[in-house]
């Protein structure tokens, strides 16, 4: 029996596995367990196949496989589609719905009917797939889920089909009896999780007794080849998805305006903050006395102000603006950062592709404006629900003209969140659009995580002139030349610090010039900027070495990625022989840095999710130093352990005969792509 | 401190061509500002890209010349970041009804307190005379190489049908008319739009100086049918000039030639507003067929909209609608954000003096713990 397994739950998209996930992630984590969830949907409302898949293990696990070992499907599209795939393990186990059996492949019109031409090729029937998992040894647990429906319709006397809601709390009682865990703690999670609501409640508690039962009857002496272990944990944990980890960094940040435009895989994250937008901060007395007496704040502001032990709790609020599209989304957000409000926008591919003008008018302007750009799988809509890490070039050098802009991409959920905060730190020390590079894999996976550091959280607003400082300067210039380049900043609004913005070309004053040499010094001012920061950040914002720093294998990549990589090298216990170099800072590039990292590197490898390998040419471009070998994934689904060992190995061992074998992942010697 | 119009003047040169429609309304919004003694400090110019665009800079407040279309976006995080702030938007018609438009009719939906100034002079001045959304179909400016075959944008209409709630029309040139419609939009509570005819006088040859001395209406001139009359009366607006008729001069249409050298108008209906030359007027007025237009009406959006048809073809200055107790943006805000006026996001202290956030997020944070 093991304790160490990756389950996924599969169903029609709309039918609640999502919640019957996050209730199993809830329960697997209470028990000191660690896990790693991702979820795969379409863009679809309801009905289309969509999966939830988790890893589960002692240890902290930060990568998906390809391979499950306890299948869940709740309807006939999903169990065809994963035993097509042949993605279930050797000796796994497969739970499934009695009615999907019978069903004719070609009457699943849920299907994408380019999957289901390939299917009818060789089956007819669902069950004709069961061989796929015979031959794997698969313990097949049959559950009859109209009989379990029919039952809670008859008991609470309500029609058959509404019954059927619950099917996904059938598969997860399934699941749930099948690891052995217990009844009652169940129920009492249920309790938890509906107990508001008394007929959803009974209808899931039913739903939960009938498959304990069911199993109990019809399955006398079930052999169980996997359970669940309780681990001894005595650190507070937390299970977060990235979205809302974003969000809370933000809010923690000191966001108070963020606009967006809804879009896959961000919108969550905006609707996370507009549902938690009013927020009590705390502010020492005096400070808060001092801001009134001054004039900054209105009096009324204490009207909202508690005081306790010398500290005002004051209510403060995040206006969270839907805008009418991404151009009005970025430049609502400008307008706000020129208030000295911290302002973002959160958006992904096609919506930043839409923002690009104001981008460059933020650049110019040295505007401290943060994106929150969560990539998907392009070109054009692409697979809007689909991941990739195709907007790396993109985001470094879209919109007109030359300007410094940050991005910072982050390789898992907690960096996430911290990044969530310093972006916006150095957005406003660098005066410059930041864009916070993620992904689908971040914003839609979850993962117990130690519960966050909060004491590590600072705030760094650069340099601000306030009306006092403004009444020592004769004439405020918004952008004076100054040694590195960055020009004391003063918000709209600011008594004495009246001054144009525009997005001509503009002296120090902030007026339209085209003089040429004027021109040449504020562009070189602007450019300054770039050294500064690389001068000022900490190695480890602009990237990290894993494992052994001297190895002469090096494995390069940046963003989601991360995970994997490590946890990949870790089961292939290629800690001494490998390092990996999590690139952080795209933009400005780290040149200096990375050069330091791969000297002495005799084998580099590069490894990340688009069709070009980007991230290797911006490094051929900056450092002048091309991988050996670009491992890449384009399919739309996150790489897994099981691909990244296998191509891995095939790397290091300079077997390069497998070069463009693999349809999902592509593997090839960079020298042999040219042109792209 | 009383400031006068001098202290809302930058040393800047926008350069407009002498004589541009321009400067009139540069002068009717200086005047505002003094008439209404905003301080410089709070108020902030937001403008686009033309030659409408460029001028802000020559007002001393805060000025963002923003991107082509894009004035309204910027204005919304401005005012809703800092609602103390007097929001000013200085847009051009192609700036605003053409690459904008999908932002001047949203704006209306939020209703933030903004003041939106359009500067209407039928072209695309910048890039040489284009035409622009307000141009009418079969209009052939000097500027361009056959007549336009696109029909013209209702401003005032789209204004009125997305929510704006001060709605008027001004003259580039009568400019203190003008100041009291742009002082009347600053005071007003909520989105408001003052679209500004202004000739351009460099590519357009036919919205002249001339044309508008000839043409304006004002809206106290304009009368309200009040039953319906049981011959339509058919009114035009001479846009060539033919036998004595002057072009901007009102006829009475009788005959095909007058119909095809006019713009042409046809009233019937009543409680809907009319236009007519001065006999025709006191003539209905002595039958009692129509009345003279009041104050009140311009709480009416049915006679609204009457006058903003009108308006496709008569230049009519004057305030059109006005709409007192509709709730603004930020007020809506305030609704989910109760401190919302009294600690707006500019305003907020969101780290002590060493950097520590001041945000308690714990709350949200336990609710993830396992
Ligand atoms: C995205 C973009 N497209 C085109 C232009 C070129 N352009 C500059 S001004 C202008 C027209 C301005 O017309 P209008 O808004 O009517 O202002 P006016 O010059 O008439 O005052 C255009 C098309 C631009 N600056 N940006
Ligand atoms: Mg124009």
């Amino acid at each position: 029996m093991r304790n160490s397994f990756t389950f996924c739950m599969a169903g029609p998209q709309g039918s609640g596995i999502d919640t019957s996930m996050r209730i199993f992630s809830q329960i697997v984590g209470s028990l000191g367990n660690e896990i790693f969830s991702f979820r795969e949907y379409h863009s679809n409302i309801k009905g289309r196949h969509s999966y939830l898949i988790a890893v589960i293990d002692e240890n902290k696990v930060n990568h998906l496989r390809f391979s499950i070992d306890i299948l869940a499907c709740l309807e006939e599209d999903s169990l065809a589609t994963h035993l097509f795939h042949d993605d279930i393990s050797y000796d796994g186990v497969l739970i499934y719905n009695k009615a999907s059996k019978n069903i004719l492949i070609k009457n699943i019109r849920t299907m994408e009917s380019c999957l289901r031409e390939r299917i009818i090729e060789k089956y007819e029937k669902v069950e004709d797939l069961f061989e796929i998992a015979r031959k794997k040894r698969v313990q097949f647990v049959e559950i009859d889920f109209l009989k379990i429906t029919s039952h809670i319709a008859k008991n609470l006397n309500i029609p058959l089909r509404e019954a059927m809601i619950s099917f996904n709390i059938i598969a997860l009682a399934a699941s749930l009896k099948y690891l052995n865990f217990d009844f009652d703690s169940l129920v009492n999670i249920l309790k938890q999780r509906f107990g508001k609501n008394e007929k959803v409640f009974r209808m899931n508690y039913l739903a939960a007794e009938e498959t304990y039962k069911y199993i109990d009857e019809n399955y006398k002496n079930l052999e169980r080849r996997f359970y669940l272990k309780k681990v001894e944990k005595k650190e507070k944990r937390i299970l977060i998805d990235g979205n809302a980890a974003v969000a809370i960094g933000k809010i923690i940040g000191g966001i108070s305006f963020q606009s967006y435009y809804p879009i896959t895989p961000a919108t969550d994250e905006s609707v996370f903050i507009e549902a938690n937008q009013n927020l009590d901060c705390v502010i020492e007395k005096d400070e808060l006395i001092k801001r009134i007496e001054k004039g900054e704040l209105s009096n009324n502001i204490l009207n909202y102000a508690r005081l306790e032990n010398g500290y005002y709790k004051i209510k403060r609020g995040i206006v969270v603006h839907q805008s009418e599209d991404e151009i009005s989304a970025i430049g609502s957000a400008i307008g706000a950062a020129l208030t000295g409000a911290r302002a973002a926008t959160s958006t992904s591919s096609p919506g930043f592709s839409l923002m690009t003008e104001f981008l460059g008018w933020a650049g110019k302007n040295e505007i401290p404006v943060v994106i929150t750009h969560y990539q998907r799988a392009g070109p054009s809509t692409g697979m809007p629900t689909k991941t990739e890490q195709g907007d790396l070039l993109f985001s470094c050098f879209a919109s007109h003209g030359t300007f410094p802009r940050i991005v910072l991409a982050s390789g898992d959920i907690e960096e996430a969140f911290f990044d969530a905060i310093k972006i916006f730190n150095l957005a406003e020390k660098y005066q410059m659009p930041a864009i916070h590079l993620l992904d689908k894999i971040i914003a839609n996976s979850m993962q117990t995580l130690p519960y966050f550091d909060l004491s590590k959280v600072k705030i760094e607003r650069g340099k601000i002139l306030n009306e006092e400082d403004l009444k020592k300067i004769e004439k405020f210039k918004r952008f004076v030349i100054t040694n590195d380049g960055i020009s004391p900043r003063a918000f709209f609004g600011t008594k004495g610090a009246i001054h144009p913005l525009t997005g001509d070309e503009n002296d120090e004053k902030g007026f339209i010039t085209e003089d040429s040499y004027t021109r040449s010094t504020i562009m070189n001012k602007r450019m300054k900027k770039i050294e500064t920061l690389l001068k000022e950040v900490n190695e480890e914002d602009k990237l990290k070495i894993h494992f052994n720093k001297n190895a002469k294998i090096a494995i390069i990549s940046f963003g989601s990625t991360k995970g994997v990589i490590i946890d990949c090298i870790k089961k292939m216990n290629l800690e001494e022989k490998v390092k990996f170099i999590q690139i952080r800072l795209l933009q400005p590039y780290p040149v200096k840095d990375v050069e330091k990292a791969l000297e002495n590197v005799e084998m580099l490898i590069d490894v990340e999710m688009n069709y070009n390998g980007q991230l290797n040419l911006l490094n051929r471009m900056n450092c002048l130093k091309t991988a050996d070998v670009v491992i890449y994934k384009i399919n739309g689904r996150p790489i897994f352990l099981e691909e990244l060992s296998y191509y891995l190995k095939k790397a290091i061992e300079k077997d390069f005969s497998v070069f463009e074998k693999d349809e999902l992942l592509g593997f090839y010697k960079a020298e042999l792509k040219n042109g792209v | 401190m009383v400031y006068k119009k001098e202290d809302y003047i930058e040393d800047f040169n926008e350069g407009w061509c002498p004589g541009c429609g321009n400067f009139g309304i540069r002068e009717a919004c200086l005047r505002a500002f003094e008439n209404l003694q905003l301080d410089p400090n709070k108020t902030v110019v937001v403008s686009g890209i033309g030659c409408s665009g460029k001028g802000a800079l020559y007002y001393k407040v805060f000025v963002a010349h923003t991107l082509h279309g894009r004035t309204l976006p910027v204005a919304i995080g401005l005012k809703l970041a800092n609602p103390e702030l007097n929001v000013i938007v200085h847009s051009g018609d192609g700036d605003c009804y053409g690459i904008g438009v999908e932002h001047f009719v949203s704006t209306g939906r939020y209703n933030p307190d903004i003041t939106l100034v359009v500067f209407d002079n039928s072209v695309y001045a910048l890039t040489k005379g284009q035409a622009s959304p307000t141009l009418k179909r079969g209009e052939k400016l000097k500027s361009l190489p056959a007549p336009n075959i696109k029909d013209a944008i209702n401003p005032i209409g789209i204004a009125l049908l997305s929510g704006y709630n001060y709605i008027a029309q001004g003259y580039a040139f009568n400019i203190e008319h003008l100041s009291n419609l742009i002082a009347g939009a600053i005071k007003h509570k909520g989105l408001s739009l003052v679209n500004v005819k202004q000739p351009c006088i460099t590519y357009d040859d036919i919205h002249t100086k001339d044309f508008y001395q000839n043409a304006l209406f004002y809206i106290n001139n304009i009368l309200i049918l009040t039953k319906d009359l049981d011959k339509p009366i058919k009114v035009g607006i001479v846009k060539r000039e033919f036998s004595n008729h002057k072009i901007g001069e009102l006829v009475i249409i009788e005959n095909e030639e007058q119909e095809k050298n006019c713009y042409v108008m046809e009233f019937k209906k009543a409680n809907e507003a009319v236009i007519l030359p001065k006999e025709k007027a006191e003539e209905l007025l002595k039958k009692e067929c129509a009345r003279k237009i009041k104050e009140e009406d311009f709480y009416d959006e049915y006679i609204a909209f009457s006058i903003a048809k009108l308006m496709l073809n008569i230049p009519i200055i004057g305030k059109i609608y006005e709409r007192k107790e509709s709730k603004t943006y930020e007020e809506r805000i305030a609704y989910n954000i109760e401190s919302y006026f009294a600690y707006p996001p500019a305003k907020q202290i969101i780290c002590d003096e060493e950097g520590n956030p001041t945000t308690d997020i714990r709350k949200i944070l336990d609710s993830f713990i396992v």
